[in-house]
């Protein structure tokens, strides 16, 4: 998924994430209220994958957890779990 | 004891308190760009971080190496140019460094985790200088490193070295606790030198082939932490071995001696540091899964022979001693306390379950900082001290210890403090703003920048005091 963007999932079932990137390392993780929940390094050729099940439904914050440039802090998204 | 190793030793010195200055400077910016008390904007700030990690990595990895060669020098006849090349190439990679970061704006970070240097990168010629100035680094630490090593090899087998004869109870050769510590250090200096030079050679063979070939970035992460990772421990471990040396004499007690339990412990360090790197991968799920076990149980195991055996010591030194404290015993003694306290950080966050909350927040730099700033600096800093009443025409004044020891103790607890909070708090580290989910960032941020002026004012006093004491003799 891209920055920005924002998905919805539901609540209590397992969700996999297949995680990678197109250029360099990113981490993709997930917050809470501003609590870090979970995460996974997005490597450039390898998935890695995150199972994840949400327990708790509302907005979740996904920010990049790994150096990856000038645009670092500035990678975030959000998903909505119903 | 001549005089061409007490001046070479002391420009070592002088130099690396300047880059420390120096390298000080960038961290503290970056705090205040942190904190919104200036605004350097992203590109420099990233420029800044990777100076700052580089600076820092290099100038204590030197500073222990300067303090090994002194003391080595009093023990055997240590060839001079080991040491005079690697000061040749330091002088020169930092210039490159500088000139790859700050003109072309590379901002890899410290650990330029591939492919990143191709992408983070102002100019074209960026990732090349980059390249070269490491190589130049490489080249003169790996040098320098072979020659001490020979060195000893002159006297005693590899076997003696390690100290293995004293673990089977046989008391000749004495081999000395420095000795062995030494080797055992330098022998992982060279192992993780060596992992830097094959990962420069696959840089350079992708930045040659111009996009026709690409290199395996599970493989460079491998290579660039076993680098990494090993090189800041072993640094640690180099101050040690001066430490062993010192200490007691400073307690007025006698020479510490290599019991079995002291050559069993730093051999097992020897081999369990070298396998501790694969903590770094564990949010790397492609990562073979026996590597992540690996990693937890060296991780847990990693600091127990060394950090025990070297608490029990300098506790038993100081028990029932005639210390009379000085500004090197005092760093010496809370170097080892602030490493233990940094090493804990470190197992809590070597756990795969913890880790999973911890990774790239700031607990990571709280953890290194803690070990580093207040225990690997505090370790040269007390072999300068010790160096300066030695060869400085005199003594430091019990007041300047005081305001430079409390300043130090003070600010830099405060410092990495504001990370802890930070990791607790799951602010990330290497962000030039916080986003408004983790906007704690920004109040510990104003908090470390505090904290990190007052350490920085030790320092300046620090440098000015050893400056004025020992500058002269440089021309004498």
């Amino acid at each position: 998924m891209s920055a920005g963007a924002e998905i919805t999932l539901p609540k209590n079932e397992i969700v996999e994430f297949n995680v990678s990137s197109l250029d360099v390392n990113h981490g993709f993780s997930l917050y809470k209220d501003g609590v870090l929940r979970a995460q996974v390094q997005a490597m450039p050729g390898y998935v890695n994958r995150l199972r994840w099940r949400f327990s708790d439904s509302g907005t979740y914050d996904i920010l990049c957890l790994e150096y990856c440039g000038v645009a670092h802090a500035a990678m975030a998204a959000k998903i909505k779990v119903e | 004891m001549n005089t061409f190793d007490k001046k070479f030793t002391l420009l070592w010195l002088i130099t690396i308190l300047v880059v420390f200055l120096v390298a000080i400077v960038f961290g503290l910016t970056m705090r205040m760009e942190q904190a919104d008390m200036v605004e350097v904007g992203p590109l420099n700030f990233y420029v800044l971080m990777t100076s700052h990690g580089l600076l820092m990595a290099g100038v204590w990895f030197v500073a222990g190496m300067a303090g090994i060669q002194y003391i080595l020098s009093r023990y055997f006849t240590v060839p001079r140019w080991g040491s005079i090349v690697a000061y040749g190439c330091t002088l020169a990679g930092v210039v490159v460094l500088l000139i790859s970061t700050f003109l072309t704006k590379l901002h890899a970070g410290w650990y330029f985790l591939y492919p990143l240097p191709f992408y983070a990168k102002g100019m074209e010629s960026g990732p090349l200088l980059f390249l070269i100035a490491l190589t130049i680094l490489g080249v003169g630490w790996l040098l320098w490193s072979l020659v001490l090593i020979v060195t000893i090899l002159r006297k005693y087998t590899i076997v003696q070295a390690l100290a293995w004869h004293h673990i089977l109870g046989r008391p000749d050769p004495a081999v000395s606790p420095f000795i062995l510590i030494s080797f055992v250090s330098l022998i992982g200096v060279t192992a993780c030198i060596l992992a830097a030079v094959v990962l420069l050679i696959l840089y350079y063979i992708e930045f040659l082939a111009s996009g026709s070939m690409s290199n395996d970035p599970l493989l460079m992460k491998n290579l660039t932490f076993f680098f990494g990772h090993t090189l800041v421990n072993e640094m640690l471990y180099l101050g040690l071995a001066v430490l062993y040396e010192l200490f007691p004499k400073m307690a007025g007690k006698p020479a510490y001696k290599t019991s079995w339990y002291v050559g069993l412990s730093w051999n097992a360090t020897l081999l369990i540091v070298l396998f501790a790197y694969f903590h770094h991968l564990y949010m790397d799920f492609a990562q073979p899964v026996a590597f992540q076990f690996v990693g937890q149980i060296m991780s847990w195991f990693a600091p127990l022979p060394a950090a025990c055996v070297t608490i029990f010591s300098v506790l038993t030194t100081v028990y029932r001693s005639n210390m009379k404290w000085s500004l090197a015993s005092l760093l010496y003694f809370f170097g080892v306390m602030f490493w233990a306290v940094g090493g804990v950080g470190a197992i809590l966050d070597a756990v795969i379950a913890n880790n999973f909350v911890l990774h790239n927040t700031q607990w990571v730099p709280a953890h290194f900082h803690t070990y580093n700033l207040l225990g690997n600096v505090f370790f040269s800093l007390a072999f300068a001290s010790w160096f300066a009443d030695e060869i400085g025409n005199k003594k430091i004044a019990p007041t300047m210890v005081k305001i430079i020891f409390s300043l130090l103790v003070i600010g830099g607890v405060g410092f990495v403090l504001a990370f802890y909070l930070g990791g607790a708090f799951s602010v990330p580290r290497r962000v030039d703003m916080y986003n408004e989910v983790v906007s704690e960032g920004v109040s510990l941020a104003q908090m470390a920048v505090v904290f990190a002026t007052l350490y920085l004012v030790g320092m300046v006093i620090y440098t000015f005091d050893f400056t004025k004491r020992c500058a002269g003799q440089l021309f004498s």
